[in-house]
C-alpha cells in the first residue's frame, strides 16, 4: 500500500514536470530559425532578444525587430502587446530584452514573403536603458594635438613654398 | 625594352596621390561636424577628427615632397588611380576601426573598399548599435566612390591640361559628357545632388508613412538613397531592406537602383532634352533584354523548387533580389542564408548571371556592363550573318549609343579583353573559396558579387572567414571597380621599376 | 526664363526615366504573375 502511494506520488511529480516543460517550446536562436526555416514554418516558436531600431506602428499593429546577438528578426504584433516596450536599442540606448511567443513564417503570405514571427505573446524580461557613451580624454588630446600639428604643418609648408 | 620609371615619374605620381589623400582627409570633416553638432555624438566625431588629421598630414607631406609641374600622362594617371583607391581604403578605415565595431583593421579596410567601390558586402559587428556618425561615413563612401575618386580630384584638387582627363579615364570611365572633362565631372555631381535631394525627400516621406519617426526617417532616407542610387547596398540597420517590411519602400528603392545604374551620359542626354535616347540606347535595350532572360530563369527556378508560389511574393522576393543583383546594388529583402538554404540552383544561377553581366557603363554599377554585352551580341550577330552571305560581302553592324556607330574589330577586341578579365576575376575568387572549403556555387556567387561590385551575399562574407579570402575579395572589388586596366598599369609600373633600364 | 526651361527639361527627363523603370517593374510583375499559374 505504502509502495503503491509512493509510486503514484512519483508518477504525479513526473507528470507535472513533463507537462510544465511542454507548455513553452525551447527558445530558438535566430540562426536556428533561419537555417531550419522550412521545419519551423507555421509552428509556434519562442524567441528571445533585444528590441532594436524602431517600433513601427501600422494601424492596429506594429513591427519591431528583436536581435538575439546574431541576427534581428521582424516581429508583427498587435499594438496592445507592445505598450510595455520603452527602449529600442541603438547607439544611445540598450533596448528592452523581450521573449516572444508566436507563429514563425518562412515566407509570410500576409507580408509579401517576409521571414517573420506573428506574436501571440510578448514578455519583457529586462528593461533597457539609456547608455552614456564616455568620451575618452586620450581621444580629445590626440584629436586636438593632431589638429594643431596639421595646421602648423600647413603654415610651414606655405611659408617655405613662398620663399 | 622596358623603360625604368624616373624620379620625376614617381614624384608626379606622389604629387597627385597626395592631393587625393588630402581630399579624402578634408571630406572626413563632414562626419566630424555632423557628428558633433547634429547627432550629438562627440566620441565618434573625435574618431573622424583624428583620422582626418592623419590623412591631411600625409596628403600635405606627399604633395609637398613630390611637388612637380609635370603633366600627368595616361600610364602614371592609372597608377595614381590604382594607388589612391588603396590609400583611400586604408585611411577611411581608421575611423571605422576606432568605432570598435570591426574585429580588425583588415575588416575595416574590407568595409571601406566595399563602400567606395559601391559593392556592399559588410563585415560590421553589431550594426544596430553603431553610431549615426560612423553609419553616415559607411554610406558616404559609396556616394563619393560611386561618383569616382577621380571626379572628386578633378572637381576640386587637380588642375592641368591632360591630367584631369587621364585620371578620369584611369578610373574606367570613357564617356565625356561634354568636351571639357572638368565640366563633365561637375555635371556628374549635379545629377547626383539633384537626385540626392529628390531621393531623400521621397524616401523620408515613405519612411514616415511606414512608422518611422521623422528624424530617423530622414536619416534612413539619406543613407538608403546614397547606397541605393550609388548601387552600393549598405543599410543603416542589420536586416537591410527587409527592416522596412514595405512594398512602397521596395518600389522606391527599385527606382533609385535602376536609375543609379544608368550611364551618366544617358542622364545627361535625357536631362538636356534628348528624351528618345532612353529607348534607342543600346544599354537600356540590352538591360531590358537581359532582365527578361534572367527573370525567366530565376522565376522558373523559384517556382519549380516551390520556394515561393504567390505572385506578389515572387515579385517582392524573387524580382527584388534579381533587380538588386542586375543593377549591382546588393539590397536584400531576405536573409543571406536563405539564398542557399531555400532558393535552389536554377534561381541562384539566374542571379549569378545577372550579377556577372551588371549595369550600364560609366555609372556606379559594376559587372561586365551592358554596353559590352550589347556590343558582343551585335558582333556575334554580325559574324553569324557573314556566314550565310557570300564571302565577298561586307557585313556591317550598327549600334546606337548617344550616336549611331559601326561595330569595329578593334572595339570588339577591347570589349572582349575586359570581359575575359572579369571572368578571370570571378574565377579567381571562386577558386580561392573552393580551395578554402566552401561549396562551388556559393563560392561562385560570392566571388561574382565581389568582382562585379554587387554586394548580395549568400553567407560566406562574415568576420570569421579566412583572412586570405577577405584579401581576395578586396582585390576583386578594387580591380572590378577600376575595370582591371588601372590595376594592370600598377603591376606594369612595378615590373618596369624592377626590370627596366 | 532659361532657368524655367532647364527645370522643365529636367522634370520631363526624370519622368521618362521613371517610365523606363515602370517598364522594368512591369516585366518583373508580368513574369511573376504568369509563372504562378504555370504548374
Amino acid at each position: 500500500m505504502k509502495v503503491k502511494s509512493f509510486f503514484f506520488f512519483v508518477m504525479l511529480c513526473l507528470a507535472l514536470v513533463i507537462s510544465s516543460s511542454n507548455c513553452y517550446a525551447q527558445t530558438s536562436t535566430s540562426l536556428d530559425l533561419i537555417n531550419d526555416a522550412k521545419q519551423y514554418d507555421g509552428k509556434t516558436v519562442n524567441y528571445k532578444g533585444e528590441v532594436i531600431g524602431d517600433v513601427m506602428i501600422r494601424g492596429d499593429y506594429a513591427w519591431l525587430h528583436v536581435n538575439d546577438g546574431t541576427i534581428a528578426i521582424g516581429i508583427w504584433a498587435p499594438k496592445t502587446m507592445i505598450q510595455d516596450i520603452r527602449y529600442a536599442g541603438d547607439y544611445h540606448k540598450k533596448g528592452d530584452i523581450v521573449e516572444v511567443f508566436g507563429t514563425f513564417h518562412r515566407s509570410c503570405l500576409e507580408h509579401g514573403g517576409d521571414l517573420d514571427i506573428h506574436a501571440s505573446e510578448i514578455k519583457k524580461i529586462t528593461s533597457g536603458s539609456a547608455v552614456i557613451q564616455p568620451i575618452s580624454i586620450k581621444k580629445v588630446y590626440i584629436g586636438v594635438c593632431s589638429l594643431m600639428l596639421v595646421l602648423l604643418f600647413y603654415v610651414l609648408k606655405k611659408y617655405f613654398q613662398s620663399r | 625594352m622596358i623603360l625604368k620609371p624616373q624620379v620625376n615619374d614617381i614624384k608626379n605620381i606622389g604629387y597627385y596621390l597626395g592631393r587625393i589623400i588630402l581630399g579624402i582627409g578634408l571630406t572626413m570633416f563632414l562626419p566630424f561636424i555632423t557628428g558633433l553638432v547634429l547627432f550629438r555624438e562627440p566620441s565618434p566625431a573625435l574618431d573622424f577628427l583624428i583620422s582626418a588629421n592623419i590623412a591631411i598630414f600625409i596628403g600635405l607631406a606627399l604633395s609637398w615632397l613630390c611637388k612637380t609641374d609635370k603633366e600627368l600622362h595616361t600610364g602614371p594617371a592609372m597608377v595614381v588611380i590604382a594607388l589612391s583607391w588603396l590609400a583611400v581604403m586604408a585611411l577611411s578605415a581608421i575611423p571605422l576601426l576606432l568605432s570598435g565595431h570591426y574585429k580588425s583593421f583588415l575588416d575595416a579596410c574590407f568595409e571601406t573598399m566595399s563602400g567606395f567601390t559601391t559593392t556592399g558586402l559588410t563585415l560590421v559587428q553589431d550594426l544596430d548599435h553603431l553610431s549615426r556618425t560612423h553609419n553616415l561615413w559607411r554610406h558616404l563612401g559609396p556616394f563619393l566612390g560611386g561618383q569616382g575618386i577621380a571626379i572628386i580630384a578633378i572637381s576640386f584638387l587637380v588642375r592641368g591640361a591632360s591630367g584631369p582627363l587621364n585620371l578620369y579615364q584611369g578610373e574606367g570611365r570613357d564617356e565625356k559628357l561634354v568636351p571639357n572633362v572638368i565640366h563633365t565631372a561637375r555635371f556628374i555631381w549635379a545629377i547626383s545632388i539633384a537626385y540626392l535631394i529628390l531621393g531623400t525627400i521621397v524616401l523620408g516621406l515613405v519612411g514616415m508613412s511606414i512608422g518611422l519617426k521623422p528624424q530617423r526617417a530622414f536619416f534612413h532616407a539619406v543613407c538608403i538613397f546614397m547606397a541605393g542610387f550609388d548601387t552600393a547596398g549598405f543599410s543603416p540597420q542589420s536586416p537591410n531592406i527587409l527592416y522596412y517590411h514595405s512594398l512602397m519602400f521596395e518600389i522606391v528603392t527599385i527606382f533609385f537602383m535602376v536609375i543609379g545604374s544608368f550611364n551618366f551620359n544617358l542622364h545627361y542626354q535625357i536631362w538636356t532634352g534628348n528624351f528618345k535616347e532612353i529607348w534607342k540606347n543600346i544599354e537600356t535595350r540590352t538591360f531590358l533584354f537581359v532582365i527578361m532572360i534572367v527573370t525567366l530563369i530565376t522565376m522558373a527556378g523559384l517556382k519549380h523548387w516551390g520556394v515561393y508560389s504567390d505572385g506578389m511574393i515572387l515579385f517582392r522576393k524573387g524580382f527584388f533580389q534579381l533587380i538588386s543583383g542586375q543593377t549591382t546594388t546588393g539590397y536584400m529583402t531576405i536573409y543571406a542564408q536563405q539564398f542557399i538554404k531555400e532558393w535552389g540552383d536554377l534561381a541562384l544561377t539566374g542571379i549569378i548571371l545577372a550579377m556577372a553581366l551588371g549595369g550600364c557603363a560609366c555609372s556606379t554599377a559594376g559587372g561586365i556592363k551592358m554596353l559590352r554585352v550589347g556590343v558582343i551580341c551585335k558582333a556575334f550577330r554580325q559574324d553569324i550573318k557573314s556566314v550565310f552571305l557570300s564571302p565577298n560581302a561586307i557585313v556591317v553592324q550598327k549600334f546606337h549609343h548617344i550616336k549611331t556607330m559601326f561595330i569595329e574589330d578593334k572595339q570588339v577586341r577591347a570589349v572582349l579583353i575586359v570581359t575575359l578579365g572579369y571572368f578571370f576575376l570571378y574565377g579567381l575568387g571562386t577558386l580561392v573559396g573552393v580551395g578554402l572549403g566552401y561549396p562551388f556555387l556559393e563560392s561562385l556567387f560570392e566571388s561574382t558579387s565581389a568582382a562585379a561590385n554587387v554586394g548580395l551575399s549568400c553567407g560566406i562574407t562574415d568576420a570569421s572567414m579566412p583572412a586570405i579570402l577577405k584579401v581576395t575579395y578586396i582585390i576583386e572589388m578594387w580591380a572590378g571597380r577600376l575595370e582591371l586596366m588601372s590595376v594592370f598599369a600598377l603591376i606594369g609600373f612595378f615590373v618596369a621599376f624592377v626590370k627596366g633600364r | 526664363m532659361k532657368k524655367i526651361a532647364i527645370f522643365y527639361t529636367v522634370t520631363v527627363g526624370i519622368f521618362w526615366e521613371a517610365v523606363y523603370v515602370m517598364v522594368i517593374i512591369g516585366v518583373g510583375s508580368l513574369f511573376a504573375l504568369a509563372i504562378q499559374y504555370i504548374r
